[in-house]
């Protein structure tokens, strides 16, 4: 990462630098090093994280599904160089902001929601600030890291869980931006039914249900 | 003349790179045995299939990056760059798809240098080798669309989705 990057923010599995490729403006997303886990099985472990990251990226897009694009991947340094969109906002504070349209948006959301898994890719990660709102109103995806193909309807309801636990934490007493949300995933999802009768199960088993009875 | 095409490339900043756009050339056959004798220093591609300077310049940076990390899957960074902008690891099946062919009129040419003088001097020797109109204003590549959509396997969904461009960089980038 050039010397011209300014760090702005760290999780759990790497730093995020904002910086430019050619003068645009990018975003270096480095994978740490785990010093706790063996070598070797730490470097065979983040380089499939990393072309887990970009393949779910692709085929997010392959279905049709807005996300940045990748400028560089830098297999030595764990390091992916991805397009910073500056001309959006993350939906969490699209939400806040009650902003005008924000129902058309949760729709539009859940569209592309639809989309991906239709196309057996989970996410993985789905809160409200893993989606950016563009200007024009268009969602964009982002932050692949955590995501998987699998077909599995327990696997698709279980990354709405995710979602809707986020969302609610979130943003209290806006069920019907969720339920928007759902609206749009209908749409675009021929297969939702099987989703949302898992995503009721799964529901009840959740944290601190007792699953006697 | 002075050289206006730069590409500026943050990872490697001691490597100084420019592009030359030619049109309506004449003398492809003869720059191709140029080529093949090895007495042209300049990397020379067909534009049917570069979409813009800056698809141009993500292969540049990724072929750069192979080299500085030893890397490379070729043999000069010069053909790491086609390597790098085909989706295939062929090298012969690459120039075919980006190099120059007997009919090329639109060319690319690259050329790399650790100093501006070193790639002026490069320039220089190009123009006189290049039988050609040198387009020194707009940066709009005469790429052809279609062709594009089927080297890069672009389907009418992921062009929707984004430009052309970002359908061509992130397929060039995450290409192992």
């Amino acid at each position: 990462v050039s010397t011209q990057s300014t760090g702005i923010k760290q999780g759990a599995e790497g730093r995020i630098y904002e910086t430019t490729f050619m003068g645009r403006p990018c975003l270096a997303k480095v994978r740490f090093k785990k010093a706790y886990r063996h070598p070797i099985l730490d470097e065979k472990l983040t380089q499939r994280r990393l072309t887990q990251e970009c393949r779910s990226i692709q085929k997010g897009r392959a279905l049709g599904v807005r996300t940045p694009t990748v400028y560089f991947v830098d297999q030595n340094s764990s390091t992916i160089y991805l397009e910073y969109l500056r001309d959006s906002i993350v939906l969490k504070d699209f939400i806040d902001q009650q902003s005008d349209g924000v129902v058309t948006v949760c729709e539009a959301v859940g569209r592309e929601l639809g989309k991906l898994h239709s196309g057996d890719l989970i996410h993985g990660d789905l809160t409200t600030s893993n989606i950016l709102i563009m200007t024009d109103g268009t969602p964009v995806i982002i932050d692949f890291g955590l995501s998987t193909t699998s077909a599995l309807v327990e696997d698709k309801g279980v990354d709405l869980y995710v979602l809707e636990k986020a969302f609610l934490s979130t943003h209290p007493s806006c069920e019907e931006l969720l339920e928007a949300i759902w609206v749009g995933y209908r749409k675009s999802y021929s297969l939702h039914k099987k989703i949302f009768v898992k995503l009721d199960e799964i529901r009840l088993r959740g944290r601190k249900r007792s699953m006697v009875g | 003349t002075r050289l206006l095409k730069w590409l500026q490339l943050e990872l490697h900043p001691s490597k100084h790179v420019h592009y030359t756009v030619f049109r309506e050339v004449t003398n492809a056959p003869s720059l191709l045995s140029l080529i093949k004798s090895g007495k042209c220093a300049s990397l020379l591609l067909d534009e049917s299939n570069i979409v813009s300077p800056f698809h141009l310049g993500v292969a540049i940076n990724k072929a750069l990056s192979a080299e500085a990390s030893g890397k490379m899957k070729s043999r000069s960074v010069m053909t790491e760059i086609v390597l790098c902008l085909s989706l295939v690891n062929g090298i012969s099946q690459s120039l075919n798809t980006f190099g120059l062919k007997p009919d090329t009129t639109g060319i690319i040419a690259v050329t790399l240098g650790e100093s501006e003088e070193e790639v002026q001097r490069q320039v220089d020797e190009l123009r006189g080798q290049v039988k050609g109109t040198v387009i020194a204003e707009d940066d709009s590549f005469g790429y052809v669309e279609r062709e594009v959509c089927r080297v890069y396997g672009v389907t009418k969904e992921e062009q929707l989705v984004d430009s052309l461009e970002g359908a061509v960089v992130i397929k060039i980038a995450t290409k192992i």
